[in-house]
């Protein structure tokens, strides 16, 4: 193997490694997510309470199924999701990436060097974790979204239904959901797929990577 | 680890919440009163109920409204009168229970009720109460259209 070819698979292989550091993160900040998602949740059914409360003590005359209170809801949760993708975003971006650059750039020396210090059982952890992450996070946005189109379902039906056709505003509930999650599947099914592959290859690397440590080892050993 | 029971925190306030919420529910019951109907309302003593009454009155005749405490109201022909009726929790029990009949038809899924009785057949007291339900009733008399619209919470 010629210092060029193994100086391109040692890039090939250091940029998999900031990936999976990236996913990883992820996966750490994920419990961040799911915290920013159910707190959007709970700031929801606050106000649903507080409307609640004050029509019944007769303090204001708002109903908890006017218009305004729906455009809440849907805004309460947009933002929260927002919030969450900006702060998931900002965690994996604090993660240093080409850091091995410089040692790279010493050529086969640096290269043996970087697999030396490499710590083969953190990184096969690492991967672990970050399919995990990377799969959970797309199931935790999957729902996200749907809680959104299902509100926002809610609110088209109302609207045509009432304000088009002059029915009462009497709906199937279940029935919207399941519209409101077939739609947004159809949405992330190309979302879903890339995941899926994503899984894939991180499985891919983490079985090529044991080849490697393995082989790496004995050859540093017969060394 | 702490994000964690944070999250459990979480989870479990969204649960009371939607608990709470489950408990409110909401009245809208109209009705065309022809001659005489008398408008039923009734609650479990532990429910909160909050109804707003609207009458208009219909046709050249005026409207009167009898109320259980021996007071009228006369609503003049083509106008309308709007009034709050407010029930508080006032009291509690345990175990379940329910009464089902024409003017009143409560239970625990269903602490609180109207009903409209035609030609006025409810003769119970005024505004009696039970250890268990609450009612409050008055008559219409004349052509109206009776609204009844407000909410009411299971505690």
């Amino acid at each position: 193997m010629t210092e060029e070819i193994l100086l391109s698979k040692m890039v090939e292989f250091l940029t998999a490694i900031d990936q999976v550091k990236k996913y990883r993160k992820l996966a750490s900040a994920l419990i961040d997510f799911a915290l920013i998602i159910v707190a959007s949740v709970v700031v929801l059914l606050t106000l649903h309470l507080a409307v609640n409360l004050l029509n019944l003590y007769g303090i204001s005359n708002v109903s908890s199924n006017s218009w305004s209170v729906a455009f809440s809801n849907i805004l309460i949760l947009c933002i929260g999701l927002l919030i969450g993708v900006v702060w998931v975003g900002q965690k994996t971006d604090t993660v240093k990436t080409q850091q091995w650059k410089n040692t790279l750039n010493e050529g086969t020396p640096g290269a043996l060097k970087l697999l030396q210090e490499t710590n083969w059982e953190n990184i096969f952890r690492d991967i672990r974790f970050a399919k995990l992450g990377f799969v959970l996070y797309g199931i935790i946005k999957v729902v996200a979204y749907w809680l959104i189109a299902a509100f926002i379902s809610v609110i088209l039906y109302g609207f045509i239904m009432v304000n088009i056709f002059h029915f009462s505003f009497d709906f199937n509930f279940i029935s919207i959901l399941i519209v409101a999650f077939v739609f947004v599947l159809i949405l992330s099914l190309g979302d879903l797929r890339n995941r899926y592959e994503q899984v894939g290859r991180l499985d891919s690397l983490l079985w090529e990577l044991r080849w490697f440590e393995r082989e790496f080892r004995r050859t540093d050993f017969q060394a | 680890m702490k994000k964690l029971w944070i999250f459990l925190a979480l989870v479990v306030l969204v649960a009371t919440q939607v608990a709470v919420l489950s408990s409110f529910s909401s009245i809208s019951e109209y009705t065309w009163a022809d001659e005489s109907v008398t408008v039923v309302i009734s609650k479990l003593v532990y429910a909160h109920l909050r109804v707003k009454v609207s009458i208009s009155a219909v046709g050249n005749s005026g409207t009167v409204l009898l109320f259980s405490n021996g007071t009228q109201k006369v609503i003049p022909a083509s106008s309308s009168y709007t009034f709050s009726v407010a029930m508080p929790n006032s009291g509690f029990f345990g175990g379940s229970f329910s009464t089902q009949s024409e003017a009143i038809n409560l239970s625990d899924d269903h602490p609180i009720n109207v009903a409209f009785l035609s030609n006025g057949t409810f003769t119970q007291t005024p505004y009696w109460e039970t250890d268990k339900v609450s009612v409050y009733w008055f008559t219409v008399q004349g052509n109206a259209h009776i609204a009844v619209e407000g909410m009411g919470a299971g505690f």
